[in-house]
């Protein structure tokens, strides 16, 4: 799976792309660790090449949403297509995690400082 | 029309994918729509996962057998293992858990029962037996 990441002000914004099955779940969750571990802990998750989401992805976003929160930072979700939308819905995501419509409002989100 | 088709590999995670690729080629070939082959895509995937992480120990070899089977307005998936029968703890189905709690697990379990339209399990009455789940979707066609 390809996985991009930029950096804009203080926010990183990751745009993965295709399916996170299990096995890219791991790819991401390594991308997504490295930067937390790095010191940065305001993420964009970019979604809008993410065509499937199993558990194991979102199981990788959960926790570095909380590793985020536990720094003072937030993670944030943006562009969901309406499949991906409805997963998190059965899962209850949509309301542990902040999503929107686009990548710039997501990182607009940070620099005003709105909660989740 | 009734179509018959099958796949039986060792239980490993590099193996989920082949058998997400198999149904999903079936899927097609049966012209599903996106919405129904994403559903039963998810669903495979969950419960393959879930049986190589749970049915088989770590240093235990086993396998894991696919079939699928198509009629007119129905797609029924049966996913076999022979390993220790899998135990769906009912409190990671309940939908008042805290999301953080279904994260630890039972989303994948969640996921199946909520994308499929039946969902049956029968398990091995002795050790090394059958365990089968039986996942339908209707496709309405």
């Amino acid at each position: 799976m390809e996985i991009t990441q930029r950096v804009e002000g203080d926010v990183t914004v990751v745009r993965p792309e295709g399916r996170i099955d299990t096995l890219a779940a791991e790819q991401m969750d390594q991308v997504l660790q490295a930067i937390v571990a790095g010191g940065s802990y305001k993420i964009v998750v970019d979604m809008s090449e993410v065509e499937y989401i199993s558990s194991a992805g979102l199981r990788s976003l959960a926790a570095v949403l909380v590793r985020c929160k536990d720094e003072g930072g937030d993670m944030k979700l943006a562009a969901l297509n309406e499949r991906v939308t409805r997963v998190f819905k059965i899962i209850g995501f949509d309301l542990l995690m902040s999503v929107t419509d686009t990548p710039e409002a997501a990182i607009a989100e940070f620099s005003s400082g709105a909660a989740s | 029309m009734t179509m018959q088709d099958g796949l039986r590999v060792a239980a490993t995670i590099e193996h989920v994918r082949m058998i997400s690729d198999f149904v999903r080629d079936a899927g097609k070939r049966l012209l599903l729509t996106d919405e129904a082959l994403f559903d039963i895509d998810l669903a495979v995937e969950e419960a393959s996962t879930n049986i190589v992480r749970h049915a088989y120990q770590p240093e235990q070899a086993g396998d894991i057998q696919v079939r699928v089977e198509a009629t007119d307005d129905a797609m029924r998936i049966e996913l076999t293992d022979w390993g220790r029968p899998f135990e769906a703890d009912a409190a990671h189905l309940a939908v008042d858990v805290p999301v953080e709690v279904r994260a630890e697990g039972g989303m994948g379990v969640l996921l199946v029962h909520e994308l499929m339209d039946e969902v049956t399990r029968s398990t091995a009455s002795a050790p090394g037996g059958p365990n089968v789940l039986t996942m339908v979707k209707h496709t309405g066609r």
